[in-house]
């Protein structure tokens, strides 16, 4: 049971995502920037992740667009516009890294690159390594639907369930498809996980208390030596896009608006007593006030210096180089 | 002190640095039961255990990437590729992520491990067991390349990179493995990664080698030295970091520099030698930079006067040190 003020910690962290995804919208047509993150849909799953998960001691190797999760364990909004802007204090590359690469060493966030699935194979390293050392810790591996096609992803995945490792794969789907992942010739993403020895499951992405569940199962499984979960969440990415190309018609918009986990959450916590309207109100006024100051201080942070680039190429200056 | 080849050598110091350390362990294809298929491995698994001696499936991607996780994750793995030629699926694991992870956090994150693989050709390895990767990663800023081609240097080089903060590529000459055996120094012997050595001393011409070019150069400077030619023969040992210093000085002592590797010409380590002699000590050059290479065909073939064609050999060198020398 998940406490009253727990929830709306993680509603709030859902609001907070959002709105840096809207303001971003905005945001990459006025500054030139590239502030290319979405979350949208996907809210929901990340914070009840984080829920299911122990900051700082269990590992989390997210993907770009794991915005809520790491708001979640401690991603502020003004780090995330820091990295958008390319700051010198972008807490995770010091603006080196395009936007959506969050990482913190002391939150045990791991900073991955772009490349689809290359971060699954590490995270299967990472559990190894937990389990070799007989350390109580999960690790939580996160990539959208893309990834499940890539190689590593199959590679990682496979050194998991040969291991029993404790590790749990997110895959955050927002296709719209309830069977196969694209471009895989039959067999839905459970099946493929339960061939290499892990558990799987599909869940309604979008239900914070469906995911919260599944974590949790996750989570045990993994912490009593029963090995690694493959989670694939099924969610939809609440633009007007459409997910292969083109303006979505207006009555799959008016569809997918009620298929908002933001909105579905909200309705849980107003029914359960946990939320009242005049706190959402606020809430969102808050939020939004956040995240334009954020901007603000973001873009008058400075630059790194350009000979700086040459910083932390190897562990330090090197004497024949 | 005791005689040992290099592949004992090898052995020698990923066991001692396995006891000293618990964090490091073996991982790739059949360095467990099998010891590796050139017993690099050989009696660990059962020294250390089958968690930290671990036999992986063949997939190299996953055998770096995984290795990389373990890293980030407080072990100092020491991956192993069966055959450089096999170890291009890793390529991205190695360039992309290990080489770049402390760069792209800032120095948030680092992975030190050592990644070995045994390369080079002669041994009748036909196109899949011959290549020579070294130009690929040498050119790769974040990540340290190192070649012995003693003994003694593979066991205190390794133990050096196994103790670095920073990912290895640690390539072997499978050649060497049983070629020469030389005394190599018990217990704590660490060679740091980036100096070069001057394997022999010589007056008229600068040569620079790495693996098993370094042999077959000393070879070939013995049999010039018998017609009075004095060559100076420099083992370069780490391409990455790379010691200009011990270049620059021998050429402008010299005044001529032949560059000797296996790799095809075009592209191989040898251009960015020549680049730097050229840039830096071309008022002390008195003859061209030469490469001595293997030609710009796609691998080694298997069959035995195609072999010959392709690796540089003591007698190919010989013949162009004399042509330098006479410039």
């Amino acid at each position: 049971m998940t406490a009253p003020h727990t929830l709306l910690a993680l509603y709030h962290t859902m609001v907070m995502a959002r709105a840096i995804e809207r303001r971003l919208w905005v945001v990459e047509h006025t500054e030139p920037v590239n502030g290319y993150l979405r979350v949208s849909g996907l809210e929901a799953v990340q914070v009840a992740a984080a829920a299911a998960l122990r900051p700082g001691r269990d590992w989390i190797v997210p993907c770009p667009t794991d915005l809520a999760l790491c708001l979640a364990v401690g991603l502020s909004p003004l780090d995330v516009m820091l990295a958008v802007f390319g700051r010198a204090d972008d807490p995770a590359s010091g603006g080196r890294q395009t936007p959506g690469a969050f990482g913190s060493r002391a939150a045990r966030v791991v900073m991955t690159s772009a490349a689809a699935g290359r971060h699954v194979v590490q995270a299967a390293g990472i559990a190894y390594a937990t389990k070799v050392s007989g350390r109580d810790e999960v690790t939580l591996v996160c990539t959208d639907e893309r990834g499940v096609q890539s190689g590593d992803w199959h590679e990682g995945i496979n050194f998991a369930g040969a291991h029993a490792l404790p590790l749990i794969c997110l895959i955050e789907d927002r296709s719209r498809r309830e069977g196969p992942i694209a471009q895989h010739s039959n067999g839905s993403t459970v099946d493929r996980a339960e061939a290499y020895g892990l558990a799987g499951e599909t869940i309604d992405g979008g239900d914070f208390d469906t995911a919260l569940a599944a974590f949790g199962r996750a989570s045990d499984r993994a912490r009593s030596q029963g090995g690694g979960t493959v989670i694939h969440a099924l969610a939809v990415e609440l633009t007007s896009k459409a997910p292969g190309g083109g303006m979505r018609p207006p009555e799959e918009l008016e569809a997918l608006a009620g298929q908002d986990p933001i909105d579905r959450m909200r309705r849980r916590l107003l029914e359960a007593g946990v939320l009242e309207a005049a706190d959402d109100e606020q809430i969102q006024r808050d939020c939004a006030g956040v995240v334009a100051a954020a901007v603000e201080e973001a873009r008058t942070a400075p630059s790194p210096d350009g000979p700086r680039a040459l910083d932390n190429v190897f562990s330090r200056v090197l004497e024949h180089g | 002190m005791a005689e040992m080849r290099m592949i004992e050598a090898v052995r020698a110091a990923i066991s001692e640095e396995m006891e000293r350390d618990e964090r490091v362990l073996v991982m790739g294809e059949d360095v467990g039961r099998k010891g590796g298929v050139f017993g690099a491995t050989d009696g660990l698994y059962a020294k250390f255990g089958e968690a930290r001696v671990l036999d992986t499936p063949l997939a190299e991607s996953g055998i770096v990437g995984v290795a990389i996780g373990a890293a980030l994750n407080g072990l100092i793995p020491i991956a192993e590729i069966q055959f450089a030629d096999f170890i291009h699926p890793a390529f991205d694991q190695i360039v992309s992520e290990a080489a770049r992870t402390r760069y792209r956090s800032n120095g948030d994150w680092s992975v030190p491990i050592v990644i070995r693989a045994p390369f080079g050709g002669g041994v009748h390895g036909g196109l899949y067991h011959s290549q020579s990767v070294e130009a690929f990663y040498a050119h790769v800023p974040g990540l340290k390349v190192v070649v012995p081609s003693m003994p003694a240097d593979a066991k205190g080089l390794l133990k050096s990179a196994i103790r670095d903060p920073d990912p290895v590529l640690f390539l072997e000459h499978k050649k060497v493995y049983r070629l020469v055996s030389e005394e190599v120094p018990d217990g704590e012997h660490l060679v740091p990664i980036g100096p070069a050595v001057v394997r022999r001393e010589g007056t008229r011409l600068s040569c620079f080698a790495w693996g098993l070019m370094t042999h077959y150069c000393l070879q070939a400077a013995e049999q010039l030295a018998a017609g009075g030619i004095s060559v100076e023969v420099v083992d370069l040992r780490c391409l990455a970091p790379l010691d200009r210093e011990t270049i620059l000085e021998s050429v402008r002592k010299t005044g001529k520099a032949m560059i000797v590797h296996e790799d095809n010409l075009t592209g191989g380590f040898g251009a960015e030698v020549a680049a730097i002699i050229s840039e830096h000590a071309f008022d002390s050059l008195d003859g061209p930079v030469v490469r001595v290479a293997g030609p710009d065909i796609p691998a080694m073939p298997f069959n035995n006067p195609q072999e010959e064609f392709f690796m540089p050999n003591p007698a190919k060198i010989a013949e162009a040190m004399k042509k330098l020398a006479a410039y």
